[in-house]
């Protein structure tokens, strides 16, 4: 979960909080860590009333197979259009930053075999390794990120709150996307089997996201004040990429954070194809897994390949993180709701 | 077939087709008949233990009678048929039986040692055991019985191998193995159906969870502490005769990084060793892809002085980088190769030369630069680091892909396919462990004995191989800090 939420942020955080917050910026990530906070509290309930089972099975309790169907479908599409700009910015940024001279096909062929050979393995091969990486990834990157502190005007980020409240809360809303592998999680279910480990698996993740989260944004609006924050495209990476240290054999930070976080990209983009080929199987039962995950792999290597420029992917990317996601984040509210309302329950485990 | 004694030394030749080093003796006046294969046994025990006593049988006692009196305590037991004696005698015993009436016996005798334990070649510690197993399974189990003086040490004995009888021990410790993972090993151990078992690597392969993984999924060791100590973990020790590697199942990656001499030391000391011989064995399957990563395909993310330093060592070299290190990796592993089998005499005095000689040779010709000189030679010295010689092999095998995705994709390759094969091990279990335990999944307690050794005031075993009895040491540290 945790390596979910920090390779799957984009880094791009603190341009959306400059956009909503201006000098008071560095609320917005406490203000989304609330909102993730009530979604956690919110999964753990919708566990307890449709206990070990997914949210598309809940939606088939809830709405009735034909709304359930075209809810879910719409679900997983959210999730899958994600994947689609999440690959396809995540090979920009390398071939910007390492592969100036790389076509995008095969930069991008050659990640997406990599992620098909990690999600092929299952949800225990993701875990393993994310548990591999988690704790030196989550380290290092907030290491890097305290480090990128230096050069921080205090000026910056004053005054405390520089804008209306409401657009504190409203930007809580926008970065809220960073917190969308809480979501993904409700598409699987093995996770959701043990009650009592649900709160470590998702309170603990989401608190130590919303701290790096909240170095991130501060230390690059601190850093670069709020208007040149939003002219970068990646202002997280630009931040550290201020800083190097002399005499390293690869003396600029920004470069290695890079590379630490093309590795947290890699697990959370297998964990993310692993978890959308779970939803996608238990929408269309008779297709397996595997099947499931090659057809999504395929779809999201090819789609990547149509836009036509950075520019592009990135504007619309930007969009889709904003707003787009939102609806992901209410329809297992609605699904909840209207069983709710309807006094049904899911099956017992 | 049942004996009958008149027939069976002609039955016993018949069998074995006049084997040449099948002895058949007569005592007490024809009335008692010995006969063992002189190729398998010390024939000084033999008449110490065995013919000596014979001889004091008086001549109206020579019979089945007198040769258990004789020969009480030695460990004898009836062979109730022909195929019995036969086998017996294939493995090392010495069969008797007298004149008249259908009984034979047979009894162990010493065996021929095939040498002296002695250090172990490639697990060679400076603190630590100067001994290592040798070819005999008795004596190989017998150097571990001598470290561990437990009845709960179970020696359980198989026979494997329809031609090769070859036998072979599992050993345990019944209250701290996991009795799910003993069942596993016997349950792959008997199901194996083989015409011959020539060396303990036979049984790895026939037993690994994933025979085609790159990856060992056992752990092979030359060193009796070492099974030892895996034995107190709950781990099962497998050990074939005529083999002195024996194997250590299960295992994970992180144990193919510790090194006994690791305990033997203050922990810190211990800390200090391991780390430098993972960072060693890290530079030895990245560094050549590294190097042609960032000077090859990433110049521009080196520091601007290095980088030029770099590109002005390779002025006149006639060859792309990538060939010029691919070409001297290959030189090496056939040196290596060539080296393992060169006379020790003249071995490490010619490699030396050679290695001299021909690396200035290739610096003056502009075959190759200083610097993929250098890289090559600290590769090649860092790849000895690891105390485990099967994952030396396959970090080996898995540097020239490295070499391959960095040359194509530079350091962004050099990433991926790391992580690919990280994926790979995540893939992986040995024995129902996770291959890359206690990392993932997460064992807080196992953790502590990863890069930094763990504490050996330490109160718990490890999670990792499931313990019956988790407690190491009463009244150790709880939290296994030094004192």
């Amino acid at each position: 979960m945790l390596v979910g939420l920090l390779g799957l942020d984009f880094l791009n955080i603190p341009r959306e909080a400059a956009q909503f917050g201006g000098a008071s910026g560095h609320w917005i990530p406490v203000v989304s860590f609330g909102y993730a906070a009530l979604a956690a509290a919110f999964i753990l309930q919708f566990q307890k009333r449709f206990p070990g089972q997914t949210l598309l099975q809940a939606a088939r309790i809830s709405l009735g197979r034909p709304l359930a169907f075209v809810g879910n479908l719409a679900f997983l599409s959210v999730f899958f259009a994600w994947l689609v700009f999440a690959v396809r910015d995540a090979m920009d940024l390398v071939l910007i930053y390492l592969l100036s001279r790389t076509p995008l096909w095969a930069a991008s062929t050659f990640f997406v075999l990599g992620v098909a050979y990690l999600s092929m393995g299952g949800l225990t091969a993701v875990s393993r390794l994310a548990c591999f990486v988690v704790i030196p990834g989550a380290a290092i990157r907030l290491a890097m990120q305290l480090v990128a502190f230096q050069g921080v005007s205090v000026t910056h980020l004053l005054p405390l709150i520089a804008v209306r409240p409401v657009r504190l809360v409203i930007g809580g809303l926008s970065i809220l996307n960073g917190f969308l592998p809480l979501f993904a999680i409700l598409l699987i279910h093995p996770l959701l089997t043990r009650k009592e480990r649900l709160g470590r698996v998702l309170f603990i993740p989401i608190s130590i996201a919303a701290i790096i989260f909240y170095t991130a944004v501060a230390g690059t609006i601190g850093k670069f004040g709020t208007e040149l924050t939003m002219l970068f495209s990646w202002p997280n990476l630009a931040s550290v990429a201020t800083v190097s240290i002399p005499y390293l054999v690869i003396e600029q930070l920004g470069l290695v954070f890079l590379i630490l976080w093309i590795i947290l990209f890699f697990v959370a983009a297998g964990w993310y194809v692993q978890v959308v080929a779970h939803g996608v199987r238990t929408a269309f039962p008779r297709i397996p897994y595997r099947w499931a995950a090659a057809a999504t792999l395929s779809a999201i290597w090819a789609a990547g390949l149509l836009f036509p420029n950075t520019l592009t992917v990135h504007s619309a990317f930007q969009v889709l993180r904003q707003w787009a996601t939102l609806p992901a984040f209410f329809y297992p509210f609605v699904v909840y709701i209207v069983s709710w309302i309807r006094g049904v329950k899911g099956d017992q485990y | 077939m049942p004996i009958h004694s008149s027939k069976l030394a002609t039955a016993i030749h018949e069998r074995l087709h006049n084997a040449t080093d099948l002895r058949l003796a007569s005592m007490a006046d024809g009335k008692l008949y010995v006969s063992y294969i002189a190729s398998l046994i010390d024939e000084a025990d033999l008449r110490r233990g065995i013919i000596a006593p014979l001889r004091q049988v008086p001549r109206n006692e020579a019979g089945p009678d007198g040769i258990a009196k004789a020969l009480d305590g030695r460990g004898g037991r009836e062979c109730r048929n022909i195929d019995a004696c036969v086998g017996d005698l294939l493995h090392g015993r010495v069969v008797i039986w007298a004149g008249e009436g259908e009984t034979a016996f047979s009894f162990p005798a010493g065996k021929k040692a095939p040498r002296k334990p002695k250090d172990p070649k490639t697990e060679r510690t400076i603190r630590g055991q100067r001994l290592d197993f040798i070819e005999t399974l008795s004596e190989s189990v017998s150097s571990i019985r001598r470290q561990i003086k437990d009845p709960h040490l179970h020696v359980d004995g198989l026979i494997i191998g329809r031609r090769t009888l070859t036998d072979m021990a599992v050993l345990y410790l019944d209250d701290v193995a996991d009795p799910g993972l003993v069942r596993e090993v016997f349950r792959r151990l008997e199901r194996i159906d083989i015409d011959g078992i020539i060396e303990s690597g036979y049984i790895e392969q026939l037993i690994s969870d994933n025979p085609n993984s790159l990856l060992p999924l056992t752990q092979s060791t030359e060193r009796p502490d070492k099974a030892a100590s895996a034995l107190l973990e709950g781990r099962v020790v497998i050990i074939v005769d005529g083999s002195p590697w024996v194997v250590i199942v299960p295992t994970t990656l992180n144990e193919l990084y510790q090194s006994p001499e690791d305990y033997y030391f203050q922990r810190w000391l211990g800390t200090f060793l391991r780390f430098f011989r993972i960072l060693g064995n890290n530079l030895a399957v990245v560094l050549p892809g590294l190097y042609v990563a960032l000077v090859g395909v990433n110049p521009e993310l080196l520091p601007t002085q290095l980088a030029l330093t770099l590109a002005g060592s390779r002025t006149g070299v006639a060859f792309p980088l990538v060939i010029e290190v691919l070409s001297m990796e290959i030189i090496l592993e056939v040196f290596r190769e060539a080296s393992l089998r060169l006379p020790s005499s003249v071995g490490q005095t010619l490699g030396t030369a050679a290695g001299i000689i021909l690396g200035l040779a290739s610096v003056r010709a502009g075959l190759v630069s200083d610097a993929t000189l250098v890289v090559v030679v600290i590769t090649a010295i860092s790849s000895f680091s690891g105390p485990n010689y099967s994952i030396g092999l396959t970090w080996r095998i898995l540097r020239y892909l490295f070499l391959f995705a960095a040359t194509v994709f530079g350091l962004f390759g050099l990433t991926i396919f790391g992580l690919i094969v990280l994926a790979h091990a995540a893939r992986q279990n040995s024995f129902g462990v996770s291959y890359l335990s206690p990392w993932a999944p997460l064992d807080l307690l196992g953790l502590r004995d990863t890069v930094i050794r763990r504490s050996i005031r330490q109160q718990n075993r490890a999670q990792t191989y499931h313990p019956q009895d988790t407690i190491r040491m009463k009244d150790g540290d709880g939290d296994g800090d030094e004192p």
